[in-house]
């Protein structure tokens, strides 16, 4: 990684800003009203510390983050600057040309902390104390098991104006796994009255897969705030022959049809599908989708009953042939050594000639 | 034909890292210091998705995406902003202005490319 040349180009820039930086203090100073001078100052340190962290200088990262903050409020009106303010900002200059030059120099030195500290009083912050972070140990669960997932994505109208392609995301999922989906089109409108800049349709997505539920949120994570994503999972697959949910349990589940209309039908002798249908209770799309759920689960488990089932292994038949060959071979060298131990009447080679023949045989 | 991305930043560290990232993976990519020069370099040209910081001198990266998403040939781009963790409401304010996604800075190259993947397939 030319990551060197990189920090070289930011602590060029970074020189440069600094340079700006403190010329703009220094004209602040004699108009502490100047919002264009403000901004010029938050901006220039919003980019050292923006860069900074990038390119390995966590500790400017650190220092500057308060002072940002702090220019911020001003920004904004929360706070009015001072002469110390003025005073401690160019201090901060100095020490992260130092920092620049020496990426020894921690964020938890006796200067820095102390500007550091003066400007988290500006923002009614607590001290900064020397302290040890805590690492979090992030839980790893059993990668290994597989799950169904049952996932409804019905994206906002206007997701393809966002410069999202809900169907780049439905790629996404089907890489994940073994993966049906199924499109919810009912509420596409007759053609006259569509936008075709619009997304009417929402998606039912069935996954196998080893990830977990978390990697599933995170194909959604830009559209997540604007669309409706439900994400259940449906079958871990540690149950054996059991029966899978039945129809209207699905649907009652998903919310597809409440429980009181489901009761009142229970008295007529239909299959329950076309019922729902017919009474116009619950859109076709809804019942196939559901019965795709049931066959997807079937389907994963017979193919997980087939993968364990499979103690037995396949060999090419060409393999097999050449090690029948090897065999007859070895049962003649066999015969030659007994001969030959036999002829010239040696007791150690023929214990080692009946030891072969046990072994050959 | 590669695929064109523009970077937009006025750090020039920031704009030479995402050049070098996206370069490497087989990328096209545009130059532009910041919202006013960007539009000027979109202009006439064929882009395929746009990276932009927010806080930026003379025109920023919100104004950049809502001239950007306005013009016939950029309403579907994928549109992905830089913001710090600080600016947790630029990123709803850049989200209605028209950005697909962020990403918050510090990142890494990986995080980039994965981001470009995801957006721009």
């Amino acid at each position: 990684m030319a990551v060197d040349v990189h920090q070289e180009v930011f602590i060029q820039e970074a020189q440069e800003l600094l340079e700006e930086l403190e010329e703009s203090l220094l004209e602040l100073e004699s108009d502490t009203e100047n919002a264009d001078i403000v901004a010029r100052i938050f901006r220039a340190m919003h980019t050292i510390k923006g860069s900074g962290a990038m390119f390995g200088f966590e500790n400017i990262a650190h220092l500057v983050h308060d002072i940002e903050t702090a220019y911020d409020m001003v920004r904004n009106g929360e706070l009015k600057i001072s002469k110390d303010m003025l005073e401690y900002s160019l201090k901060s200059c100095d020490v992260i040309k130092e920092m620049l030059q020496d990426s020894e120099i921690k964020a938890e030195s006796p200067e820095a902390l102390e500007i550091l500290n003066f400007f988290r009083a500006c923002q009614n912050k607590p001290k900064e104390n020397i302290q040890e972070k805590t690492v979090n140990n992030i839980e790893e669960t059993d990668k290994k098991t597989e799950r169904a997932y049952r996932i409804r994505f019905k994206p906002e109208e206007t997701i393809l104006m966002q410069g999202t392609n809900p169907a780049h995301l439905l790629e996404e999922l089907e890489e994940m796994g073994d993966c049906k989906i199924i499109a919810h089109t009912s509420a596409v409108p007759p053609l006259a009255e569509m936008n075709p800049e619009k997304c009417y349709t929402f998606w039912d997505i069935l996954l196998t897969t080893t990830k977990t539920e978390n990697d599933i949120r995170d194909v959604f994570i830009f559209v997540e705030d604007d669309s409706e994503i439900k994400i259940s999972v449906i079958d871990d697959f540690s149950t054996e022959d059991e029966q899978y949910k039945k129809l209207c349990e699905i649907l009652l589940e998903k919310g597809d049809i409440t429980a009181d209309a489901l009761q009142a039908l229970m008295n007529e002798k239909k299959m329950l599908g076309e019922m729902l249908v017919e009474k116009g209770l619950v859109k076709p799309e809804a019942i196939a989708s559901a019965l795709e759920e049931q066959k997807h689960i079937k389907e994963m488990r017979t193919k997980k009953a087939a993968v364990e089932s499979s103690a037995s292994i396949r060999v090419p038949s060409e393999k097999l042939d050449s090690m029948v060959d090897l065999v007859g071979e070895l049962v003649t060298v066999q015969a030659r050594l007994n001969q030959t131990a036999v002829e010239d009447l040696n007791p150690e080679l023929m214990k080692i000639a009946e030891e072969v023949e046990r072994l050959v045989w | 034909m590669s695929k064109t991305i523009l970077t937009v930043d006025d750090s020039d560290s920031i704009r030479q890292m995402v050049k070098f990232t996206l370069t490497k993976e087989g990328y096209n990519v545009i130059e532009a210091c910041d919202g006013k020069d960007a539009l000027t370099k979109v202009n006439g040209a064929n882009i395929d998705m746009v990276v932009t910081d927010l806080n930026m001198p003379n025109m920023d990266g919100i104004t950049l995406i809502k001239n950007i998403r306005a013009m016939a040939k950029f309403k579907f781009i994928p549109i992905i902003m830089l913001t710090t963790e600080s600016q947790d409401s630029k990123k709803a304010e850049g989200k209605s202005a028209g950005a697909t996604g962020w990403i918050v800075k510090p990142f890494k190259p990986e995080q980039l490319i994965t981001v470009t993947k995801k957006v721009l397939r």
